[in-house]
């Protein structure tokens, strides 16, 4: 650490355990016997926590409450003053006190700093804290703040019965003797805790965030029978599916809908991919039903593809031209509603719950089921054909485009990516864990674009059969026309730039990367 | 990181009230913020009731830095720190004449390495027009001016103005902004008028005078901490919006 950083470095807050059988006034009593300058003051008040579902947040190590009229981002755990990571006025936010999106945040550095770590998510009120707070200040002859102390009586009202009780000592910066002073009166009588108490007390207590991912881990063992890898893979797929269920039906953010299409889709295209695991009826079957349950959300899914992507669709027509567009996602805005009651309807309905429940008792029948081709053969040596085989097909496929080739030869292009991409996710676990994230990492690259050469088709098309079936005016006929022009001239373009990108992708550095990761994968 | 000046060659003008009321609007959005107080009257260090101690040399300025933020201090509120002024301030212009190399870069030479720490760094600047008024114009990303709308102070304003073609300055750093102002003064309406004119820079917000922010030296505190709803608060915070959304967003 420099010498300037040293200087600029936060006071660090230090925490510790109160005395035994002494209660918060007693102890307030015993500071304030040796530190007579002192200022005390009570307060009880709820502590609402946010995060986005998953808490991507307390797994980035921070955390956002609300205090008094304030949002505050701090690192995890941590209430201390000096520790403040950001903050803003928590007033106006007009959010029912339960789900607040990313935009209904005043624009500042904690907005800044929370998108990246939510990105697309709502956040939530995750837990509420009780808290009973005693701040003790240690003030100067200037009436200055020096010093703070302050003893939490905390409880998560999950399980309100429970408390923790400690004090922080929260230093500020300038005042270092004073501060020195609190600690060495703090050791007569305190004992130290190494972590802010909240994390340790949320795990004994059984509150503790549970971690979500879309892309999880399945630890699957080389020799594990593909028959067993995939049973396993398909079940966890299908849990995380339920898991965004909720989240779909109470409308919390787009993501809950999007995750479970995914989860959905990568067991489809692991049914696929994967031959001969199951009995050829029940493989079927399986299709058959997670297809359905796949094609009921597309209307909303692509809603809301719109309508996020409104802001960036409006900047690309002239200033004159904005305003034709409003009407249009109105339009859309209202078909969403609509849609998304239809689908909370399919999603509480008792034949989606049959559908599911016989989804689960199809994979147990398929677990017992008698011997099929590849059932048996331990799960690497399938993983590494099906991806090396979707490789080459990629690369092959991809040689054959030019500037001039049909729309639909690209789109094909993007299925088999995509494929590609799940086969590298969900057999990470048999790879080399570097090299695997390079493939992704280059793959992902050429999706990008394939993927939005594939929303200005869809939008395209929605747009252009809007301007067929519905009674427009002139404004809103021009912004339409206007922007389909747009997608048009940024498709051509993009043809361009995803034939160098499959350049890249195909090219000799990145077919030595996947050598690798199949000459690990072979070697385990 | 951006540094914000606050400054006028005219005395009395709210340059303090400023520095003090914006530091605590930006720390309050959630910017860390540090407030220097350059000023030799450390009228902006007495509000947060800070004060620098005597281990502060005014000669760590140019020199050994670190040994300077050392004595930075929290103020009573989260993300503010204040780096309080000492009355040996008053001999800058002597110790930056002593530079032979870039005598007017030596503040921004200072504050560069600070952009790790900081988000928004104010400079509360002493009432000249003087070698350290250079150095802050060198260093600053924007210069707020505040302007009673009088004669005189429009006068002041071209002064800086001429100042900074002479020395081709930047110009578009100056944002002034009306302080002092009392609309029912015809002086004032007249003053306002013809300063618009003139200067597209202007802030579209005023700062009113009001007695809550005279009465700041009493409760040495921001305004908004004590008085949240009277027009002063009110005026300060849209002013750092304003900013907020020009230059920060």
């Amino acid at each position: 650490m420099t010498l300037l950083a040293q200087s600029l470095a936060k006071p660090v807050v230090s925490y510790w355990q109160l005395p035994g059988r002494k209660n918060p006034q007693s102890v307030v009593r015993l500071i304030k016997k040796q530190f007579p300058n002192v200022c005390h003051s009570q307060a009880t008040q709820s502590i609402p926590l946010y995060d986005a579902f998953g808490w991507p947040l307390w797994f980035d190590n921070v955390m956002l409450y609300q205090y008094d009229s304030q949002l505050i981002l701090a690192p995890k755990g941590c209430f201390a003053y000096e520790s403040l990571i950001a903050s803003c006025t928590a007033n106006n936010l007009n959010n029912n006190g339960q789900v607040l999106e990313i935009n209904q945040l005043p624009s500042g550095i904690l907005k800044n700093k929370v998108k990246p770590l939510i990105k697309l998510r709502a956040l939530q009120q995750m837990a509420t804290l009780t808290c009973d707070s005693h701040t003790i200040k240690m003030i100067n002859s200037d009436q200055k703040t020096v010093c703070k102390a302050i003893i939490y009586i905390l409880s998560d009202q999950r399980n309100g019965a429970t408390t923790i009780e400690y004090l922080e000592l929260q230093p500020l910066r300038g005042f270092n003797e004073e501060a020195e002073q609190f600690t060495q009166f703090l050791e007569q009588h305190f004992t130290t805790i190494a972590e802010p108490p909240l994390v340790d007390y949320w795990d004994k207590h059984r509150l503790a965030p549970q971690p979500y991912s879309i892309k999880p881990h399945f630890a699957i063992q080389p020799e594990t029978s593909t028959r067993e890898a995939v049973l396993n893979m398909v079940n966890t797929m299908l849990a995380l599916a339920q898991q965004n269920e909720q989240g779909v039906i109470d409308d919390i953010d787009t993501e809950y809908l999007h995750d479970y299409r995914v989860a959905i889709r990568k067991i489809r295209s692991l049914l696929s991919l994967i031959k001969q695991v199951f009995p050829k009826a029940e493989t079927k079957q399986l299709k058959q039903q997670l297809k359905t349950l796949a094609q009921k959300t597309n209307l909303l899914r692509d809603l809301d593809v719109y309508l996020l992507a409104k802001d960036e669709l409006k900047v690309q027509l002239p200033t004159q031209l904005q305003p034709g567009l409003d009407k249009l996602f109105q339009t859309f805005a209202d078909l969403r509603k609509a849609e998304c009651k239809n689908i909370v309807q399919h999603l509480q309905n008792k034949t989606y719950q049959d559908t599911f429940a016989t989804i689960k008792n199809t994979l147990k029948t398929c677990k017992k089921a008698a011997k099929t081709k590849n059932s048996h053969k331990p799960i690497i040596k399938v993983a590494i054909q099906e991806v090396h085989n979707k490789y080459q097909l990629v690369c092959h496929n991809g040689s054959l485009l030019t500037a001039t080739t049909d729309d639909e030869a690209f789109h094909d292009l993007r299925l088999e990516c995509k494929k590609l991409r799940y086969l590298l996710e969900l057999f990470a676990d048999l790879m080399d864990t570097a090299t695997n994230k390079q493939a992704v990492s280059s793959l992902k690259k050429l999706q990008d674009k394939l993927g939005h050469f594939n929303d200005l088709s869809v939008q395209q098309e929605k747009l252009l059969s809007y301007l067929d079936g519905n009674n427009i005016d002139s404004l809103e006929a021009a912004a339409i026309g206007g922007l389909v022009s747009v997608m048009h001239q940024q498709q051509a373009s993009l043809k361009t730039e995803i034939i160098s990108q499959l350049n890249d992708f195909c090219s000799f550095s990145t077919h030595n990367k996947f050598s690798q990761l199949f000459q690990k994968v072979s070697q385990q | 990181m951006k540094i914000i000046a606050v400054y006028s060659i005219k005395g009395g003008v709210g340059k303090t009230a400023a520095a003090v009321n914006l530091a605590y609007e930006a720390s309050q959005a959630g910017y860390q913020t540090l407030l220097c107080d350059l000023d030799p009257q450390g009228a902006s260090s007495f509000y947060f009731r800070v004060s620098a101690s005597k281990k502060q040399k005014s000669k760590w300025f140019f020199s050994q830095s670190y040994k300077l933020f050392q004595h930075v201090k929290a103020s009573d509120y989260p993300l503010l720190d204040i780096l309080p002024a000492k009355l040996s301030y008053r001999h800058f212009d002597i110790k930056l004449g002593a530079f032979k190399k870039s005598p007017q870069k030596q503040i921004a030479r200072l504050l560069k390495p600070l952009k790790k720490h900081y988000d928004v760094i104010f400079l509360d600047c002493p009432p000249s027009i003087s070698l350290l008024s250079e150095n802050v114009f060198h260093a600053a990303d924007i210069i707020m001016v505040p302007v009673i709308p009088t004669t005189l102070s429009e006068r002041t304003l071209n002064q800086l103005v001429n100042f900074f073609q002479e020395k081709s300055l930047d110009e578009s750093k100056i944002h002034p902004f009306f302080s002092m102002a009392q609309a029912s003064k015809k002086l004032h309406q007249q003053s306002e008028a013809r300063i618009k004119m003139h200067f597209n820079s202007i802030i579209s917000q005023s700062i009113p005078f009001c007695a809550e922010i005279e009465n700041m030296g009493i409760h040495q505190k921001p305004v908004a901490t004590f008085a949240p709803k009277k027009s002063g608060a009110i005026a300060y915070q849209t002013l750092w919006k304003k900013i907020e959304s020009y230059y920060l967003a």
